[in-house]
């Protein structure tokens, strides 16, 4: 035989083309950031970020390459901030100039231990039950972490100066921008095991598992180990960025365990798209920039979290990333052209259904949680008033009207599409 | 600990196992027949709370104890037609997504016209009196007559399943799951009747467990993965299993907080009266520990283990 | 010489209702043996109880001599008999050739390997594109597997079997709800991947029984009530009152 040698090989070539491409791409980036937003506030909400990005690519390992849904993803980010927090007031305690970029390898390390735990006593079974048990976890951790303030602190939390340990690297971590180097090579040696992962025996039998995880033990294999490992593995990249965290705001509570982080990690990486490798990084993006910003001007920030979460979950599964992919697959596709005025009427309907529906929900908030702040407000510009029934009726009728323009556009598209699809066909 | 103390709690343990069980026979229902685990359901408790306090507030309570649940049990039926329904086309791990985001919109939703701090939901003044005394120490009718309701629904939906035909099919779809697939054409229509129902008696427990419990927006989050104990525990399925978890855990949160023991307390009865210093800060942590601090550790602890040991709970078929 | 596989006094009970109720059978090494019954017989649950799906309530599973009744899937197919099933059962969004591979990996040690790239894998190359080439899937290699048509998914799931190495296969109806060509197909497809191994499959199709097997052994109600060269079960009273009946009225 003799095509499988050229063929692997060319396979190997544009392979090794496809990882090359992403990963200057990423360091280019992460190099270009700091340069691009100077400011301290900017950096800050880059260290965010990336801390975040690394979170929601280590929960990606379990929803979208293992397909397991963990509640208590939290715990681990918790975990690995307090492991980072108390080895670096340890390591000042005893004098031991240990180097603080390596911190979060301490917290990673830690938190790959007590996921390892935590993975055989959860990995028994996937589905629900596995879902159920991550909660059950999540919550005797948090609810055990208060029998232990020497560890987990009282309600302030365990806090601990970054600079105590001294410079290294070249770095004396006192400025933001020392902790975003930190960060940013923490991403990339992160992203690329993590990438590696997925491309190997391992990471093919996670898939399987998500898939078929029956099928996988009549291959030879033990479902249950695959979950565990995979289990373990997210927890350790959990506890680096839990550990950066830390580093980053010098301080971590009892909250970094909890439900909202659980919570938030799983918008992040379900909104961004769990199908694809960076997804979840898109995810950490979009809504943390969102919480930074957003939490600013609207008191219905987190009502919008939700909200994006149904809708993906209802309309668009291969989240953010997906719809991305799918538009440029469409834009490039030959049918583009004949769809466009459809899809235009379907973006404008859309787009007035969506404004009425921010109408509507910042008025309820000014009416109801935000009463004390006055009845005027401002919303897309648009000066409202909660008490006026004709601000009500704006937001309510361009809702009404954006969402029954909807129906008959989507039809058409798909009947276009159809007839698109047989024409292609008859050829 | 003295017998009045015991005996309160005994009540007390009782009148919350019962208020559980109305929370976990709901969402006990909606899982056999439809496969989910309905993470919104202690939110749909929490709006139920709301509308009755906001319903008695305008027409008094006992017309919010009918109207509440039928406007919660119409919403849940809203929720099933126009969501649920929709997802399950992506599978379990799509509804279970779509119930927790839902969870999370309903707590945002109900801070949105509420606030967030706790509302003045009062004890109804036709009930606001002492019901009996006992070794010196009254008892708030209020707490009988959630009790009485808790029971009065318990007989009610033991009643219904016995005898109506949707009963038979709900009670044939518990012991065979498979079942329900044979319904025909009725099979969206029972679901969501299921799913209204469901929620209805989640929306019940709202409107009496709302004036002695705190109606806040936490109160949701604080009550949900304790159902999920309770429907584990009690075997997934088993609405015995349900009742019965729903009493022990009833009774292992007023008994954890009633009793007033520290570990040091242990150790002082051995004369130790001091934690050896040598093992620094930890230890004294766990000196300290009381058993009211471990009391919301306990369910949890119930739940991983049973997981563990006995998947199939207590009364469960299915793993 | 002891056989590949066999049953002894086998049982097993879903609660009160008895499914498999005494099954005494042997396989050869090398044969090709074909268990046959009306439906409902037991024979999917046979191979359940066979492949560690489910346990057996009672009596034993002798492969190559170990009993391996009760033992868990994973352990069974490692120790060398694999299986396929009556319901397509693969990895539905994952491309042919990731199917196969997974099915490849424990053969040839890889395990749970996370320190290399499959694709730098030389021998899960090679033997996925073996499959693929005796599959007749080449062409699929990179579709998904839920975008195969049926006798192509069945291809796959016969694949699945064969991939992991096994000296001793069960398929349960490869060929069920195939057009007669394409039952022709997968007929010579079987034969072809099962060479010098031991087989002992399930078929409905009395044609295609009695041109592959060596030997054949029908189930009714759960027991065996006969087992004999394609000839001798032909002519078997008790097998053509209880079930072949039919079949050879058909036949004539
Ligand atoms: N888990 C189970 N619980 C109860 N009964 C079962 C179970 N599995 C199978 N059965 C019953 O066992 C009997 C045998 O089923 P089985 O699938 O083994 O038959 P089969 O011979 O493979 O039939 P077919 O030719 O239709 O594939 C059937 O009556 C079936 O209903
Ligand atoms: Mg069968």
């Amino acid at each position: 035989m003799t095509f499988p040698m050229t063929d692997t090989k060319l396979a190997d070539r544009s392979a090794a083309l496809s990882v090359a491409m992403p990963v200057l791409t990423v360091a280019v980036v992460l190099i270009l950031l700091p340069n691009l937003f100077g400011s301290n506030a900017m950096i800050s909400t880059l260290n965010y970020l990336g801390t975040m990005a690394i979170f929601a690519l280590s929960y990606n390992v379990l929803l979208g390459q293992t397909g397991l849904l963990s509640l208590g993803h939290g715990t681990f980010f918790g975990l690995g901030g307090f492991i980072a927090t108390h080895a670096v007031l340890r390591f000042v305690e005893a004098d031991i100039a240990f180097p603080l970029a390596l911190i979060p390898l301490i917290g990673g390390v830690g938190s790959f231990a007590l996921g390892s735990v935590g993975g055989w006593l959860a990995s028994g079974r996937g589905g629900m039950p596995f879902a159920m048990i991550t909660l059950g976890l999540a919550e005797l951790v948090a609810a055990a972490a208060t029998l232990f303030p020497s560890i987990y602190g009282s309600e302030e939390g365990v806090s601990m100066d970054r600079m105590d340990l001294g410079s290294s690297f070249g770095l004396s971590y006192g400025p933001n921008v020392d902790i975003y180097w930190v960060i940013a090579v923490w991403f990339a040696i992160c992203a690329g095991l993590l990438f590696f992962l997925s491309r190997t025996p391992l990471g093919l039998l996670q898939n399987a598992v998500r898939d078929n995880a029956e099928r996988v033990e009549f291959l030879g294999f033990s479902a249950r180990r695959v979950r565990m490992s995979a289990y373990a593995i997210a927890a350790g990249i959990a506890g680096v960025a839990g550990s950066l965290a830390a580093l980053n705001v010098e301080i971590t509570t009892v909250h970094a365990l909890g439900a909202s982080t659980s919570t938030l990690v799983l918008l992040m990486t379900y909104i961004g798209g769990t199908r694809h490798f960076f997804g979840p990084v898109l995810g950490a993006i979009v809504i943390g920039l969102m919480k930074i910003w957003l939490s600013d001007i609207s008191p219905a920030w987190m009502m919008y979290f939700g909200l994006m979460f149904i809708f993906v979950v209802m309309v668009a599964p291969g989240g953010l990333a997906g719809i991305l992919a799918n538009g440029r697959a469409l834009v490039r596709s030959a049918g583009f052209a004949p769809q466009s005025p459809i899809l235009a009427g379907i973006a404008i309907a859309g787009g007035l259904s969506v404004a009425g529906l921010i109408i509507v929900i910042e008025l309820a908030y000014r009416a109801g949680l935000d009463a004390a702040k006055g009845a005027e407000i401002s919303v897309l510009g648009l000066p409202l008033n909660a008490e006026s029934g004709l601000s009500w009726a704006t937001g309510g009728v361009m809702l009404i009207i954006g969402v029954i323009a909807l129906r008959p556009l989507l039809d058409r598209l798909d009947g276009k599409r159809h007839a698109i699809a047989q024409a292609g066909g008859a050829k | 600990m003295g017998i009045e103390v015991v005996t309160f709690s005994v009540v007390n343990s009782i009148l919350y196992g019962m208020l559980l069980f109305l929370l976990a026979s709901g969402l006990t229902l909606i899982f056999s027949m439809m496969g989910v685990l309905n993470f919104a359901h202690a939110s749909f408790f929490m709006v139920g709370a709301y509308f009755g306090f906001e319903i008695s507030r305008r027409v008094g309570f006992f017309p919010a104890l009918v109207l509440a649940p039928v406007a919660v049990g119409l919403l849940g039926a809203l929720v099933e037609r126009f969501g649920l329904r929709r997802v399950h086309k992506f599978g379990h791990l799509g509804e279970l997504l779509f119930t927790f985001g839902l969870a999370f919109v309903i707590e945002e939703a109900v801070q949105m016209i509420w606030g967030r701090s706790p509302q003045d939901f009062q004890v109804p003044a036709a009930l606001n009196f002492t019901a009996f005394t006992l070794f010196g120490t009254g008892y708030p009718a209020f707490r009988l007559f959630m009790l009485v309701v808790a029971v009065a629904v318990f007989a009610a939906l033991a009643l219904l399943l016995a005898r109506t035909r949707i009963g038979l099919i709900v009670k044939a779809s518990l012991t065979h799951p498979e079942m329900v697939s044979m319904l025909g054409h009725d099979v969206p229509l029972v679901f969501m009747s299921v799913f209204g129902v469901g929620s209805a008696l989640a929306g019940l427990a709202g409107v009496i467990a709302g004036p002695v419990l705190v109606t806040q927006p936490s109160m949701a989050a604080a009550l949900g993965p304790i159902l999920f104990v309770i429907v584990v525990v009690g075997g997934l399925g088993s609405l015995a299993g349900a009742f019965v978890a729903s009493l022990l855990i009833g009774f292992i949160q007023t008994f954890a907080v009633a009793i007033n023991l520290k570990v040091a307390d242990v150790f002082g009865l051995i004369g130790v009266t001091q934690p050896p210093a040598a093992f620094g800060a930890l230890l004294s942590d766990i000196w300290n520990v009381s058993v009211a601090q471990v009391g919301p550790v306990i369910p949890y602890l119930l739940l991983v283990a049973m997981l563990m040991f006995r998947p199939m709970g207590l009364f469960g078929k299915r793993a | 010489m002891t056989d590949a596989l066999e049953l002894r006094d086998l049982r097993k009970s879903f609660g009160p209702v008895d499914i498999i109720r005494g099954v005494n059978l042997s396989v050869k090494k090398g044969e090709r043996h074909a268990l046959i019954g009306p439906n409902g017989a037991g024979k999917s649950t046979l191979f359940h109880l066979i492949s560690g799906r489910i346990t057996p309530t009672s009596g034993q599973i002798l492969f190559e001599g170990q009993n391996i009744a009760g033992q868990e899937p994973a352990q069974i197919v490692r120790a060398g008999l694999s299986r396929s099933f009556q319901i397509t059962n693969i990895f539905p969004q994952m491309t042919v050739l990731e199917n196969l591979r997974c099915a490849v990996l424990w053969k040839l040690g890889h395990r749970y390997t996370f320190w290399k790239r499959t694709l730098g894998l030389v021998d899960v190359a090679e033997d996925c594109e073996r499959l693929l080439h005796e599959l007749g899937l080449t062409h699929r290699r990179n579709d998904t597997a839920d975008s195969l048509t049926y006798p192509e998914q069945r291809a796959l799931e016969l694949g699945l079997a064969v991939a992991s190495g096994a000296h001793t296969l069960l398929l349960d109806e490869p060929m069920a709800g195939m057009s007669h060509s394409e039952t022709e197909a997968a007929l010579r497809l079987i034969m072809r991947v099962t060479e010098g191994r031991t087989l002992l499959m399930v078929e409905h199709d009395m044609g295609v029984i009695f041109e592959m097997a060596d030997r054949i052994s029908v189930l009714v109600y759960g027991q065996i009530i006969a087992t004999g060269t394609p000839e001798e079960i032909r002519a078997n009273p008790a097998v053509q009152e209880a079930y072949l009946g039919t079949a050879k009225e058909e036949a004539a």
